[in-house]
């Protein structure tokens, strides 16, 4: 019952503010009569009388203002008289308006940038499983770091009881596509078949390399299409995995398509170094 | 004469409810029971005491309606309500352990 009725009081100061004011100013006056009446009851002339109550009661305003704070929506009805009021003050100054806005929008707009930029390279979580453990391994050559030959990479995942796993990729690998279209230079890598499962993602179409085709010697024509080429290159084909293109003149067999959110060497790239 | 001692805004609340806790009163009654039962000393303000008013009856302890007045005009007269009545008797009590509490602080230090 008590929840109704305070309900009932606040909606009716949100609504019908006017209502309530009116009320308080019926209120307001009543009081003044009856302490007009008392103090003639007490002796004094109506003159006298009024001007004892007017002193006695106070200002009626801010005892209407004081009453209005404390309704329901006060502070929504004093921001929409503060919005007002500042956009009066914008107006009435339009030169030192325009340029402060016009400073404002360039720091935000800059913020915004640099945030977006820091995001994408520092902040952004790596979109593949447990990015918190991967990392990337380097070889040392002379105090400087040195990628990793395949051999040493053979050796490393035998002896390894550090890692899930230790998966290959050269990351700055160009590919020259020609065949149906226009020629053209891709940037791209070179992977391990284990690559893949090590980041924990999949091809959207088709599969992964195999480890036979993973093996020196073995059947190495085969490429994994980025979702952007896919689309772009091949108008999103899904008849795509199982042809063959031509790179550099080799045709090589498309096994598999990636998903959207995967691409190659950025993703790499961006990986913490450690 | 010395000028009406001020109230403390949570004792304003406290002597409002207990002033109507027998009888429905309007705002001027109320104000004028306080002053006299308490011998003059305690004088609320139209001030304090409207917008107290309009607190307890948005926190629903009291509510309130028109009526008519002792000499027949139309007043908004207060009642407490049944959360009000328990609400006075925890003030009631807790107003009793406060001035205990510091009436024997005056006595004893």
């Amino acid at each position: 019952m008590r929840w109704h009725h305070r309900l009932s009081v606040a909606l009716r100061g949100w609504f019908r503010s006017s209502a309530v004011d009116r009320e308080l100013d019926e209120e307001l006056q009543f009081h003044f009569d009856r302490q007009v009446d008392d103090y003639i009851a007490g002796g004094m002339s109506l003159e006298q009388a009024r001007r004892a109550a007017a002193i006695a009661i106070g200002n009626r305003d801010s005892i209407r203002e004081i009453s209005r704070d404390g309704r329901a929506g006060a502070w929504l009805r004093q921001f929409g008289r503060d919005t007002v009021f500042g956009v009066r003050l914008l107006v009435k100054a339009p030169a030192f308006a325009l340029s402060s806005i016009a400073i404002m929008a360039l720091g935000i707009g800059s913020v915004a940038a640099i945030f977006s930029v820091v995001y994408g390279v520092v902040l952004k979580p790596l979109p593949f499983r447990d990015p918190g453990r991967l990392v990337q391994v380097w070889s040392l050559n002379n105090g400087q770091r040195d990628g990793v030959n395949g051999a040493d990479h053979r050796d490393w995942r035998a002896a390894n009881t550090v890692f899930t796993d230790i998966a290959l990729v050269n990351n700055l690998a160009n590919f020259n596509l020609t065949g149906s279209g226009e020629p053209e230079r891709l940037l791209g890598a070179r992977i391990g078949a284990n690559l893949l499962p090590v980041l924990g993602v999949s091809p959207m179409l088709g599969r992964n390399f195999s480890d036979e085709e993973d093996e020196a010697g073995g059947n190495n024509r085969v490429v994994l299409l980025s979702h952007a080429l896919w689309q772009r290159r091949f108008a999103s084909d899904q008849s795509i995995v199982g042809r063959s293109i031509s790179l550099a003149g080799v045709p090589h067999e498309v096994v598999g398509v990636m998903g959207p959110t995967f691409s190659i060497p950025a993703a790499i790239s961006s990986f913490g170094c450690r | 004469m010395s000028k009406p001692t001020d109230l403390v805004q949570g004792t304003v609340d406290l002597l409002i409810m207990k002033t109507i806790a027998l009888e429905p009163l309007h705002g001027w009654a109320i104000a004028q029971r306080i002053r006299q039962l308490s011998d003059e000393i305690l004088q609320v303000q139209q001030g304090s005491l409207y917008p107290a008013l309009q607190r307890l009856e948005r926190q629903g302890w009291i509510t309130a309606e028109w009526g008519a007045s002792e000499n027949n005009r139309r007043a908004r007269f207060y009642r407490l309500t049944k959360a009000g009545k328990k609400k006075l008797g925890a003030e009631e009590a807790a107003w009793e352990r406060l001035s205990n509490g510091i009436g024997l602080v005056l006595r004893k230090a």
